[in-house]
């Protein structure tokens, strides 16, 4: 039972950063059903920019985190204009930008390892001290609850912002139609500019504490993560929130769990078989989106 | 019209020398294709501390004047792999092309096992630091790491400290580390108690973490990149195991030290070489005074292979032989343990003809200030 509960644990902390990491995908393509994988790029460089401010100028990360979410939500406005926004009334939008998606992520993943110098790098940890903390028979330290209590608070906020707000239900109609929204009076690109930004934001956030709680920056740091991400919002529901989180809650605890009960090295297969599972069973994730239910 | 003939005789006598000099320059000239992980995750740990202590290595051949009666001239060209096995390979075609004589790579299993066959079809010497078995069916590839020796003499150490229960982290996706965790675990005489195997890219240990808490284990083996070992040493103190002894391998460098900090002070590991030594106080003076850092492991068999190297050419051009790739295969055993190895080389590696290696290593450990000390065969 311990060592359930401390697995258990160890799974919501992962499962969170993968919610987190899915989030921010998830935004853009719910709003622009683009595949925008150059996020994984901007995910990469809100470490570097984590790394570079904690290192370069010296900045505690409770200071480098908003300045880092900032960065890294300019840097995918201007991924926006650059990449995405002038192929928006061609033919087979999507496609043309998912490629053109693709070039930017190896510009900026190339990019990268330059600043980078190729090599793997870390944040100090002076930069953020970590205490070790128990509860009964869990073990856990500071750095794990900054990343449930910060992945949280963030998933409110975005639930809030996007249906409690004016700005949301305007984000919301450009998501359920561009055009019908555009020609009721919504200033689509401004929309799409915001959900690029906070899709870059979070981006920022959720590669900084992956770089504390894992201590590795590297150029394909957000590769690494974005098959999870997209399996996160495959399990959760595409377009959903809450459904986001809890796909990436879920593949956190299925890896987890892998590794404890079965063999580590068979923890990408698990992940994978209930990516397909959901995909076969379930196409629309664990939570219909708002959308879904409308067309319905 | 013989003041036209007159030229055209001065234009062939000098066309003539031109294209003689570089033949007879050619002949006495070894050019040495490196396979540099000089960007990536081997780069600060393998690649570049390699590539220092080869560099150093040549101009030290130069200054001894070893090679001057022969008047044989040792050149390197290099390329970055970026660490990874398809820049390794396209690279390794580039010096194919060119017919360089010999190739060598500074690290990493699965980038040794991509060349050795291709060295092999082309007949160019392959000196790997690999420590994999290398397919080496003509006989032309190296593998510079003997993995056994240094491995089974850290599991004896573990015994001897009183181990009682022992569990491994293996990097499963490149073979040298379970090949490594294996020959540990023979040293012991013992099983180990949980294997945890992970991938070179995996960042995140609280699962295995846990597993290796619940095992109640009092050593830990950390067969894993350097970088991986320093980071899993950190999180194993984040997450409150911190009563484990800790011993690692030959892949160990101070990368591990810059990751995990004072955390990592208790780990032993084998090396190929280490700081400390008589033979090489020389070299380890030179190096801190070109670099401005310690050397390590690596930098030790970069500047021994670069010494390897001149001692193989020197057997071939004193036997009035071509140096080519063959020639050059054919008197690296014999070279590897020759006069000139034994007087200006710093490790003890012993070559045989099917391209093994044996070498007793030593063990070392990290100083307070994280460099590499030696703390005995």
């Amino acid at each position: 039972m311990e060592f359930w509960a401390q697995q258990t644990l160890n799974g919501l902390v992962l499962g969170s950063v993968y919610g987190l990491y899915g989030l921010g995908f998830g935004l853009v393509l719910a709003n622009l059903k683009i595949f925008h994988v150059a996020h994984a790029a901007v995910f990469t460089w809100g470490a570097v920019f984590a790394w570079l401010l904690t290192t370069r100028l010296g900045m505690p990360i409770w200071l480098a985190l908003p300045v880092v979410a900032l960065l890294s939500g300019l840097l995918n406005v201007l991924a926006y204009f650059i990449v995405v926004r002038h192929l928006l009334r061609r033919k087979h939008t999507q496609l043309a930008a998912f490629i053109s998606s693709l070039g930017a992520l190896m510009v900026l993943n190339e990019l990268a390892a330059k600043v980078l110098g190729g090599m793997v790098e870390r944040i100090p940890r002076e930069a953020y001290p970590v205490h070790a903390l128990r509860l009964g028979p869990l073990q856990f330290n500071t750095l794990d609850i900054t990343i449930v209590v910060l992945t949280a608070l963030l998933m409110l906020l975005l639930g809030w912002l996007l249906h409690r707000t004016e700005w949301g239900r305007e984000a919301r109609a450009v998501a359920f139609n561009r055009d019908v929204a555009a020609l009721l009076g919504t200033n689509v690109d401004r929309i799409s500019v915001a959900v690029f930004f906070l899709s870059g934001a979070l981006g920022g956030v959720s590669a900084t504490l992956v770089a504390m709680a894992f201590n590795v920056i590297s150029s394909d740091l957000g590769d690494t993560y974005l098959v999870i991400a997209i399996a996160a919002m495959v399990v959760g529901g595409f377009g959903s929130v809450t459904g986001v989180l809890l796909g990436g809650l879920l593949i956190g605890l299925a890896s987890t769990y892998t590794v404890a009960y079965i063999d580590s090295s068979y923890r990408d297969l698990v992940v994978f078989l209930l990516l397909l599972l959901f995909l076969v069973v379930r196409p629309s994730g664990l939570l219909k989106t708002s959308n879904d239910l409308e067309r319905v | 019209m013989p003041k036209l003939a007159s030229i055209t005789l001065r234009q062939c006598v000098v066309f003539a020398c031109a294209a003689a000099l570089p033949l007879a320059t050619l002949a006495a000239e070894v050019k040495v294709g490196l396979l540099g992980n000089l960007t990536g995750r081997a780069a600060a740990s393998f690649g570049i501390p390699f590539k220092n202590g080869f560099e150093l290595a040549l101009a030290d051949i130069a200054k001894s004047g070893v090679l001057a009666p022969t008047k044989t001239t040792i050149e390197i060209q290099t390329l970055d792999t970026n660490s990874e096995v398809t820049k390794a390979v396209t690279a390794f075609n580039q010096f194919a092309q060119q017919r360089l004589p010999i190739v060598v790579s500074d690290s990493q299993s699965p980038i040794g096992q991509a060349v050795a066959p291709l060295a092999n079809d082309a007949k160019i010497t392959f000196l790997s630091g690999a420590g994999s078995q290398l397919e080496n069916k003509s006989g032309f590839a190296f593998r510079l790491a003997d993995l056994k020796t240094s491995a089974s003499g850290v599991g004896k150490y573990m015994v001897a400290k009183g181990a009682k229960r022992i569990a491994a982290i293996v990097a499963t996706d490149n073979p040298s580390f379970p090949t490594l965790a294996a020959a540990t675990l023979e040293g012991t005489g013992m099983s180990y108690v949980t294997t945890q195997n992970v991938t070179m890219k995996d960042t995140n240990f609280s699962a295995v973490i846990t597993n290796l808490k619940s095992a109640n284990i009092d050593w830990l083996v950390l067969s894993v990149l350097p970088e991986q070992a320093g980071n899993i040493i950190q999180q194993m103190t984040d997450a409150g195991l911190q009563n484990v002894q800790l011993a690692g391998t030959l892949a160990i460098s101070p990368q591990t030290f810059t990751i995990a900090g004072k955390a990592a002070k208790g780990l032993v590991f084998p090396q190929a070489w280490a700081p400390g030594g008589s033979r090489s106080a020389a070299f380890e003076a030179a190096y801190k005074q070109k670099y401005n850092a310690a050397p390590t492991a690596y930098s030790g068999v970069g500047y021994h292979v670069a010494w390897l190297i001149a001692a193989a050419a020197l057997e071939v051009e004193q036997a009035s032989k071509p140096i080519n790739g063959d020639t050059l295969r054919a008197a690296m055993p014999a070279a590897s343990s020759g006069a000139l190895l034994k007087k200006h080389g710093i490790l003890e590696i012993a070559l045989n003809a099917n391209g093994d290696s044996v070498s007793p290593g030593t063990l070392a450990r990290f100083a307070d200030n994280g460099d590499m000390v030696g703390t005995g065969n």
